[in-house]
């Protein structure tokens, strides 16, 4: 994202379950910012807002918060919702250090029908989501894989997926994101033509 | 129908259904789902029946996961049967739900056929349901 969006939040007074639930009943929400430094600041904001920045920054993108004047840049790193409401219950601002690399999930969007599906194979996404590491402002909001090419018997690992310049894969083991295998038609055919 | 293989006792104490669902609240598997909106028992033939429902409209494709299991035995007097005598004989089987509980989710269909599906899915259950889509789709 070129420019960095600026949201405005107040530092909040009550803590706890009882002040928190006072504030839900008056459409705010509690949230929390947490500082590189360890320093944690307790924040309110009212909601829609809180929504509208969501839907344009998402969990990728850094923003300028504004805690009472005092700018902070920061990632939201994780929104509690409602069990059953649409209604947003605590929302967590992660401060972040410009020149430092942070672990971060993202999710991997796949792009057009591989040549496998099309003779009968079956696409197989076994992670929606893969942990890059990457300075607060080079995260990619997602990574996008062309299966097209793809066919049986294909399959893409975790080392093999292109990402943009300073950002890195996570991972323990190297493991398959998606692959492309035989279909129940497919399987079919082939046991009729070895017969 | 789904139903535990082996159960420890027969019968169970019926117990009571209060609060939200703290666990199984949100999409984990698929794109789309259905979320009950209160409490309530479900059968394991309202289950198999939902889930029919679902993949007749779906018809090719896709894949659908069941969040709930029947896990919880309900029992029955006989007909014309005093009072007491003690407990009745196990008659079927129940999912326990809380609001807020993904029921299904569906995932590798077009969005509006898997919300179609999941609409038609809760006319089959007993209780008030939403359909919700993950994020981010």
């Amino acid at each position: 994202m070129s420019e960095k969006i600026t949201f405005s939040v107040s530092k909040r007074e009550g803590l706890g379950k009882g002040a928190n639930r006072q504030l839900r009943v008056a459409g705010k929400v509690p949230g929390i910012f947490y500082s590189t430094t360890g320093e944690n600041i307790p924040v309110q904001m009212d909601e829609m807002p809180l929504v509208k920045l969501y839907e344009n920054a998402g969990l990728t993108n850094v923003i300028a918060l504004d805690i009472d004047g005092e700018v902070k840049e920061c990632l939201i790193w994780k929104l509690e919702r409602h069990p059953f409401k649409n209604r947003l219950q605590h929302v967590d601002f992660y401060g972040v250090d410009a020149e430092k690399e942070l672990r971060i999930k993202i999710p991997v969007r796949v792009t057009g029908t591989s040549k496998g599906v099309k003779l009968g194979g079956r696409l197989e996404e076994y992670r929606q989501v893969i942990t890059v590491s990457a300075k607060p402002t080079d995260i990619p909001n997602e990574v996008v894989v062309d299966v097209t090419d793809y066919d049986i018997h294909t399959s893409l690992k975790i080392s093999e997926i292109e990402l943009p310049e300073n950002v890195s894969a996570y991972y323990d083991d190297d493991f398959k994101v998606l692959a492309v295998v035989p279909g129940r038609g497919s399987a079919k055919a082939a046991a009729e033509d070895e017969e | 129908m789904l139903q535990p293989r082996k159960t420890k006792f027969r019968k169970q104490q019926t117990g009571r259904l209060r609060g939200k669902a703290t666990r199984g609240n949100t999409i984990a598997f698929g794109d789309i789902g259905l979320k009950a909106l209160e409490h309530g028992k479900i059968s394991n033939q309202q289950i198999e029946s939902a889930r029919i429902a679902m993949i007749r409209h779906i018809r090719r494709g896709g894949k659908v996961w069941i969040r709930i299991f029947p896990d919880h035995v309900k029992t029955s007097k006989p007909l014309e049967v005093r009072q007491g005598k003690g407990k009745g004989a196990p008659c079927g089987w129940y999912a326990p739900v809380k609001p807020g509980r993904i029921l299904y989710e569906i995932k590798g269909v077009d969005i509006e056929l898997a919300k179609e599906a999941l609409k038609r899915a809760s006319y089959k259950l007993p209780i008030k349901t939403t359909i919700v889509v993950k994020e981010g789709l």
